[in-house]
């Protein structure tokens, strides 16, 4: 394809061929520096996953207690099709970038640079459908985390104590008929009031959300433990796209070194490591795909 | 953690014969790291402090106002970093830049110390990081994950926060056994006994401290786990016993000499020992339900954690002070110091063991009467304690302004810190150092009957000419 | 001085091959489609034969197939093959500590009930040791969901919805406590088969094996 040969032009390094790499002073010699560099990623990946552990063991504790709830709750505010839609973007992703470290390894510029391209479009794509069509629709209805969620079974948003639901149910009632719709029918039925979502989500765009993402299921059933599920998903989700923006930033960064000619058949050292980056972040949505919005 | 952040990161490479650690620019960044949570922490102080004690048990640490929980949680969890990076670079260095002709079982014990402690700086030091976001989260955005008020649960933060914190003391004490290895051996001019006894029992050590977190949580989980957590607590003992036996063994014929790093170390011993005892009750279920949260919990830590990390630390200051400041500090007034923080810490520790089972708890303020001879007495050995360290403060301070030159080896040490200068060259060697002899051989290296003072290590571009190429 | 020890190791440096990883990327793609298509899938009939399956089931299929892609990612787009056995065992020990903390913690947290739910909503105190004999005190069945797959087969069929003369694989060790309880089993399933039946179709009749129309029951 596009590899240089010997008997073409004059290989310029830094012009039109990759950089001799130079080893640190400290390393013995080159080969050392990208074993040691690689196996210095591999243990902060290392605490990566262990970071995103404490997620699944939380989820994993609430799951074990509400296992009913959680399925519920799974089903009616998680859309299973834009997780899937995301997985299957980040997959792409993921191969991509294996791709570009291929070409950086054939010399071959033009692919490189388009994988590492792809790559960061299906990132950006990533953040785009999870903000606009998950994050905002829930913040607009008020779908939050904890204690700001707006249908606690007579438990007020804030730090008071639970078991006052009847005595709160009245005032509720009166509240959401006056909010709208709702209210009434989750008071019969034992809910909290209908609140909405807090007044500063309507400097949010609205953004309609494609047909072929929608799953026909609408039916509100609603359960005692939501809120702590939605906590878990609001900061599991959260972190995670934001080492997928962290993801980015690396991946602009490496373009860059790319475009000048760093990466060599001698040298693909960052890249390769940018890429475990990317690629434990693929694998940490893997598990948080399924463990959220399928079961 | 003081001793690998200051005695490890200055004397890793130079054991290994290395010019730094593997990364050094993240080295550094480590190093700002700590100042950066630092900040975060000293801020929080000054705001009144943390009323949650160091533990930030939940609901009281994600609903209180008292101080400023967020600052110090952002601070701790900043500062996990630091400890992370170091952990991973010290990991790296091992692996990868140890002189040529060291293998890993050439390597100084201090150096295994440290290896073991990275693993579990970089295994447990991120469940902490989670932990201690999620308490942030609840306390600035209000999520209900461990609040009963929103239907989280208590315990389920207790699992995560001594899933790190357990580790976490064996980060404390690991290197702690690592330096005494050096000074013991040094000290007493001796081979250490059961040197691969004594590495893999660090690597155990470190590997058993992940599985017993629990005990920390004896009165609040289902007796199921309690059952299982108190067996592999039991666990964790063995290792350590085999360091102390071993310890004890290298003093068998040696030529002692009392020098102020070894009354440390035999200070160690004995401090270190009966904290380790006194865990043996607090493993043991029945009497841990009794004394859980009373000042024998405290007594047992301080033992563990003063008289073992402490005393090794302040130990290994003098052994490597004429390394890395160049001079030599004044022997009787360090053995004076020593005698007194040994007094000191004895009376105030001591009898806390007694107030913890005649019932005192802990992070009390206030206590009956019947108690005050004894919290009288722990008073006053504080104070001792403080006179003590004031005399070492006096001590290296002299060293520094008065002290004479220190020699390049003036213990006779084996290992490749003491063929370095003092205080050492900037990438720690001149030319690459030569392994010719292990960390421990004096009986085969040294003739006898020489004072080590008079006995030159080999000089490598000699021994490479006479010898041949090396590696 | 950097020269002195430079080899030329790198000439058989691992050029990342394509068709291996393709064909990674395309299992990876239908692996996934497999959880999802398996997540929907709830009951298979087959001739006389019944076939529920329950949460619990499609929990442990979702994570074995995660599992599955996480080894095929970490092998093969994270070079793990190909790599010094060292980075391996790195990342095996990781697995190994999170395994560790997630295992420990739930032995714990499965022995107890925290929440106890009442009728109609509200939530009441939490019990920090719960009810030590592991038995759910009010019959919701917030730790038992029903094992992983039940049977109803021959005349079973026209009980499903009741649960009745139900052959429950993975329910044999409950029977002691099913039988103590007055059978919350039953309890459990109406409750459950409230839920499909106030949703989308209202017999369990109408769902075919493999359907997965989108919208959950």
């Amino acid at each position: 394809m596009t590899t240089l040969s010997p008997t073409d032009t004059k290989e310029i390094p830094g012009v039109n061929a990759p950089v001799e790499p130079v080893h640190g002073h400290h390393w013995r010699n080159l080969d050392d520096e990208q074993d040691g560099a690689k196996f210095g990623m591999w243990l902060f990946l290392s605490t990566e996953i262990l970071l995103f552990a404490g997620f699944f063991c939380a989820y994993a504790a609430y799951r074990l207690w509400y296992p009913e709830n959680w399925h519920d709750a799974s089903r009616y505010y998680l859309n299973w099709k834009i997780g899937a839609f995301n997985t299957v973007v980040l997959l792409v992703s993921s191969f991509t970038v294996v791709m570009a470290i291929r070409a950086a390894q054939l010399k071959q510029r033009f692919e490189l640079m388009l994988n590492l391209t792809i790559t960061q479009i299906c990132a950006l794509t990533f953040l785009f459908v999870k903000i606009v069509w998950e994050y905002i629709p829930k913040i607009k209805k008020g779908e939050l985390a904890g204690g700001n969620y707006n249908y606690l079974y007579g438990m007020q948003p804030g730090k008071s104590g639970g078991g006052h639901g009847e005595a709160h149910a009245a005032e509720a009632a009166a509240h959401g008929a006056a909010v709208g719709g709702h209210g009434a029918e989750e008071v019969a039925k034992g809910l909290g009031e209908y609140a909405g979502g807090p007044e500063w989500a309507s400097v949010l765009p609205s953004i309609p959300e494609p047909a072929f993402f929608d799953t026909g299921y609408h039916a509100f059933h609603p359960g005692t433990h939501d809120h702590i599920f939605l906590s878990i998903y609001w900061i599991a989700t959260a972190t995670h796209g934001i080492h997928v923006l962290v993801g980015v930033f690396v991946f602009t960064w490496i373009m860059i070194k790319a475009w000048k000619w760093h990466y060599g058949p001698k040298n693909v050292t960052s890249l390769e490591n940018a890429g475990l980056y990317w690629h434990v972040v693929d694998v940490i949505w893997i598990f948080l795909f399924p463990l959220m919005y399928l079961v | 953690p003081a001793i690998p952040a200051a005695l490890g990161n200055i004397f890793l490479p130079i054991m290994l014969g290395a010019k730094d650690v593997a990364f050094p620019r993240m080295n550094l960044c480590s190093w700002y790291i700590y100042l950066f949570g630092g900040v975060f922490a000293v801020w929080s102080i000054l705001q009144g402090g943390v009323e949650t004690g160091w533990t930030f048990y939940t609901p009281y640490s994600t609903t209180t106002d008292w101080g400023d929980v967020t600052a110090m949680v952002l601070g701790a969890f900043i500062l996990g970093f630091s400890s992370i990076f170091t952990g991973l670079n010290f990991i790296v260095t091992v692996h990868k830049l140890r002189a040529p002709g060291m293998g890993w079982f050439d390597m100084p014990l201090f150096v295994w110390a440290l290896y073991a402690t990275s693993i579990i700086q970089v295994l447990a030091t991120p469940v902490l990081g989670i932990t201690l976001l999620m308490i942030s989260f609840e306390r600035i955005f209000n999520i209900g994950i461990f609040d009963p008020a929103l239907g989280g649960d208590p315990v389920l933060f207790q699992h995560f926060f001594w899933f790190y914190s357990h580790p976490a003391v064996y980060i404390m004490i690991v290197p702690a056994f690592g330096v005494i290895s050096e000074i013991v051996s040094v000290h007493a001019r001796k081979r250490i006994f059961g040197y691969r006894a004594i590495a893999f029992s660090s690597i155990a050590i470190a590997a058993v401290s992940f599985l017993i977190w629990g005990h920390h949580m004896f009165t609040a989980e289902t007796p199921a786990a309690n059952v299982i957590f108190s067996f592999l607590t039991f666990l964790v003992g063995l290792p350590t016993a085999v360091k102390v036996f071993n310890w004890i063994a290298t003093y068998y014929k040696a030529q002692i000499s009392w020098t102020t790093p070894q009354c440390y170390a035999a200070a160690f011993l004995f401090c270190f020992t009966i904290g380790g005892l006194t865990g043996l009750p607090l493993a043991t279920l029945a009497t841990d339900i009794m004394v859980h949260d009373t000042y024998f919990v405290v007594a047992h830590f301080h033992y563990v954690m003063m008289g073992g990390t402490v005393l090794a630390f302040v130990g290994g200051l003098h052994h490597w002070w004429p390394k890395f400041t160049g001079r030599m500090y004044n022997e009787f007034w360090g053995r004076i110091a020593c005698l007194i923080v040994f007094i000191g810490f004895n009376l105030t520790f001591f009898t806390q063991f007694f107030l913890g089972t005649l019932g005192m708890p802990r992070r009390y303020a206030t206590y009956v009467e019947d108690f005050t001879l004894l919290h009288q007495l722990s008073t006053a050995g504080a104070f001792l304690l403080l006179l003590g360290f004031l005399v070492h403060a006096a001590v290296f301070l002299g060293s520094i302004v008065m002290g004479q030159r220190a020699p390049k080896n003036p213990w006779g040490g084996l290992t490749l810190e003491w063929e370095a200068d003092a205080p050492p060259a900037e990438h720690n060697f001149e030319h690459e150092p030569l392994v010719t002899h292990g960390p421990y051989d004096y009986d085969t290296t040294i003739p006898p009957h020489w004072d080590p003072k008079d006995w030159e290590l080999p000089d490598p571009e000699e021994v490479a000419r006479v010898h041949g190429s090396h590696h | 001085m950097s020269d002195q020890h430079h080899h030329d190791d790198h000439d058989h440096v691992h050029v990342t091959p394509f068709w291996p990883m393709f064909v990674v990327f395309v299992l990876l793609i239908i692996l996934t489609l497999l959880t999802v298509w398996s997540s929907n899938l709830h009951v298979i009939i087959i001739g006389n034969t019944t076939l529920k399956i329950s949460g619990n089931a499609h929990i442990l299929s979702a994570l074995v197939i995660a599992v599955v892609k996480g080894l095929m990612v970490a092998a093969y787009f994270m070079h793990l093959r190909y790599d010094k056995p060292l980075n391996t065992v790195v990342a095996g020990s990781t697995v190994f500590a999170v395994l560790l903390f997630i295992g420990l913690t739930l032995f714990d947290v499965a022995s107890r009930d925290t929440v106890l739910r009442k009728e109609g909503g509200g939530a009441s105190v939490v019990h920090p040791q719960g009810n030590l004999n592991g038995v759910p005190t009010d019959g919701a069945g917030s730790i038992h969901p029903g094992g992983l797959l039940t049977i109803y087969s021959g005349d079973s069929q026209k009980d499903f919805k009741k649960g009745a003369n139900a052959v429950s694989i993975m329910e044999i060790v409950r029977e002691d406590a099913i039988a103590s309880m007055g059978n919350p089993d039953a309890h459990h399933d109406e409750e459950h088969h409230d839920d499909e039946s106030s949703h989308a179709d209202p017999a369990g009749e109408t769902h075919t094996e493999g359907d997965d129309h989108g919208d959950g029951h």
